[in-house]
């Protein structure tokens, strides 16, 4: 009987010594009735006298912790449990089973543990892997989404710090002259003003590296370079490590991404990621690039459309008075012979060079529209005060008062604004003197032309500007009016007419000066 | 050359009533002298719409000649076409150059011809004589 049990608890040993997972056999107190090899090994560190001995004596406090409960609960269900747990830098899967007794009663428990270790790790590389990916795809929906350059990069920054696990992220554009390095997104917890207020020579710190050899590199140990780390002059701590990536487009370094950590070394993993990042920046940069040019061609042929709209706006104006009141001006002269030749009226030859003369004031006309078409590209700073001095010339039976001064962007057309304006006064209103007042506001100048004629009456002052309006005795090429209105228009000022006291017109005038040019509207 | 009444068949057109509506005075006279002198009678010579169409209420002319650039707040075609639904009389358009938005609106008021400026006899008085076969 007693060789019988001998053998039988020979062969258990065999059996159990056969598994892959540690086993243990304890009582209800925890005494540890037997073990395998690998349990007495790893669990009870070889010690002879283990049997009998307890099982918690050779765990953690916290491991302890946790098999009670589970043996509570074993106890009050009477079904095995399994859970994980770590002794040292090894992770194991523990399963429980209780063992009863001749009275149903848990008398003893057998305990497997096996080693899963390996297992996690690729679990947990895995699981990394997953993220990073998700990472990335989410940082690259981003190209797309946005057309907000800096948006996109402080994703990318974002993704990038996420992922590789760092302190901050920023990317940086290379300036033309190859030499400067431009923040243009920083995430960085801690000095983000800071690396965002100065530019790097590429010369003088690490980050310039990268430019300078046209490739990503680690600096795992930062303290021995005589350059500066992300800030010049800045102190380096011990453990921080800089990762650098150049963004190139076409061959050509545009810029960079760099990452810090303060802790764990920076891996040839992380090299490639971060290389993923930089071609996420490069491309977003590219796009930002041709999304520019792409802006700017739009505006360009927004505005030669505006151009060419205008221009066949006045070449249409031109015909019609080249056609209309040119071809009236010829028939009243056709008549005027003809009448001549019946009549022998010489006052109708008068009329009819009073007619010649009015087809020739029209073609001086189609001057100043071919000036004011040609001139549009021609602007500059001018002393509207200057050029009035210069048109005035030409009315010295007329007194003048001038008060002030303004510059603003205008071109060659300006004069004829004046001189259309003066010349009306003089001719059409009858005045004999004008006050003319030039005053600088925010964001415009304004000109007041006050004359002391026959005024303009209230019924006509909104259509005085519109094209071929001839109002009066005098009344001449009804343009001359409608062209200063566009020219102004043109410089994106605006005119209108008052009355003046006791009696005249005045008219109003505001140019944009240099605040207002920024403005969509004057005020 | 100024034709003279016999060298130009006035026919059964003689006599008949034209109001001219021409705010260039020489142009207006020329049209009076060489129209009375083919025998038309010219009953009057205003210069702008607003005028016409009084003058159109009270002596309702066979036939107005109607400049479409007018000085003031209406122009030819707008009388034309006030003078047409108020009175019926037609009207021949006397023009230097229309533009086609003016073309169209004054085709819209159904007017019996068109006299380009400078106008010439032959072509004044053929537009007035089919003008009357029309009305």
């Amino acid at each position: 009987m007693e060789k019988s049990a001998i053998t039988t608890g020979k062969t258990l040993n065999t059996l159990l010594n056969t598994l892959a997972s540690l086993v243990i056999i304890v009582d209800n107190k925890g005494k540890i009735v037997n073990c395998n090899e690998k349990a007495l090994q790893i669990f009870c560190h070889n010690d002879p006298d283990h049997p009998g001995k307890s099982f918690f004596d050779y765990l953690s406090k916290k491991s302890t912790e946790i098999f009670q409960k589970e043996i509570e609960k074993i106890i009050e269900k009477g079904v095995p449990v399994s859970y994980e747990d770590k002794n040292g830098d090894r992770i194991y899967k523990i399963s429980i089973y209780p063992i009863f007794d001749r009275s149903n009663n848990v008398g003893q428990f057998i305990i497997f543990a096996k080693d899963i270790t390996g297992r996690k790790k690729i679990e947990q590389s895995e699981l990394r892997k997953t993220q990073q990916l998700e990472q990335i795809l989410e940082t690259s929906r981003y190209l797309s989404s946005s057309l907000d350059l800096k948006e996109v990069l402080t994703r990318i920054c974002h993704g990038a710090k996420e992922i590789l696990n760092t302190h901050g992220s920023a990317i940086y554009t290379l300036k033309k002259d190859g030499e400067t390095l431009v923040p243009m997104v920083v995430v960085d917890p801690t000095y983000e003003k800071e690396v965002m207020a100065i530019n790097l020579n590429v010369h003088t710190c690490l980050t310039g590296e990268a430019v300078l050899q046209k490739k990503c590199l680690i600096f795992n140990d930062t303290r021995p370079h005589t350059k500066g780390f992300q800030i010049p002059g800045t102190s380096i701590l011990k453990n921080e490590r800089l990762i650098v990536a150049p963004l190139i487009i076409r061959d050509k370094v545009s810029g960079v991404i760099t990452l810090d950590r303060i802790g764990p070394i920076f891996t040839p993993g992380d090299l490639s990621l971060t290389e993923t990042f930089a071609a996420f920046a490069t491309t977003a940069l590219k796009n930002a690039q041709i999304y520019s040019k792409l802006q700017h061609e739009v505006e360009e042929r927004k505005k030669a459309e505006d151009d060419l709209a205008l221009h066949q706006e006045h070449l249409k104006l031109i015909n019609k008075i080249l056609r209309h009141d040119l071809m009236n001006n010829l028939a009243v002269i056709n008549s005027a012979f003809r009448i001549y030749k019946t009549m022998k009226d010489e006052e109708v030859l008068g009329e009819a060079s009073t007619y010649v003369s009015k087809s020739v004031e029209l073609i001086k006309r189609m001057k100043e529209l071919e000036t004011f078409i040609s001139s549009s590209d021609s602007s500059k700073m001018l002393s509207l005060r200057e050029i009035i001095n210069q048109v005035i010339v030409n009315y010295n039976y007329i007194k003048f008062n001038i008060t002030g001064d303004c510059h603003v962007l205008v071109d060659n057309a300006i004069t004829s604004v004046f001189d259309n304006i003066i010349s009306n006064a003089a001719i059409h209103a009858k005045t004999d003197k004008i006050d003319i007042s030039l005053k600088k506001m925010k964001d415009y100048c304004e000109v007041r032309i006050a004359d002391y004629g026959s005024g303009v009456p209230d019924r006509i002052k909104a259509k005085v500007f519109q094209e071929r309006f001839k109002y009066g005795n005098t009344g001449n090429t009804g343009i001359g009016l409608y062209i200063v209105k566009r020219t102004i228009e043109h410089y994106g000022g605006e005119i209108s007419v008052e009355d003046n006291n006791p009696h005249g017109a005045v008219f109003v005038m505001k140019f944009r000066n240099k605040n207002g040019l920024k403005k969509k509207s004057i005020k | 050359m100024v034709l003279r009444k016999n060298q130009l068949s006035s026919g059964n057109l003689s006599m008949s009533k034209i109001l001219i509506v021409e705010d260039e005075k020489i142009i207006a006279e020329d049209l009076r002298l060489t129209l009375s002198a083919l025998g038309h009678n010219i009953i009057g010579i205003t210069t702008t719409g607003e005028s016409a169409i009084k003058i159109a209420r009270i002596f309702h002319p066979d036939i107005i000649l109607m400049d479409i650039m007018l000085d003031g707040e209406v122009d030819g075609v707008q009388a034309a076409e006030q003078i047409r639904v108020d009175y019926n009389i037609p009207v021949i358009y006397v023009t230097a150059y229309s533009d086609e938005k003016t073309r169209k609106k004054a085709a819209k008021t159904n007017p019996l011809g068109y006299i380009n400026k400078p106008f010439d006899e032959r072509e004044l008085l053929d537009i007035i004589g089919k003008a009357y076969i029309k009305h």
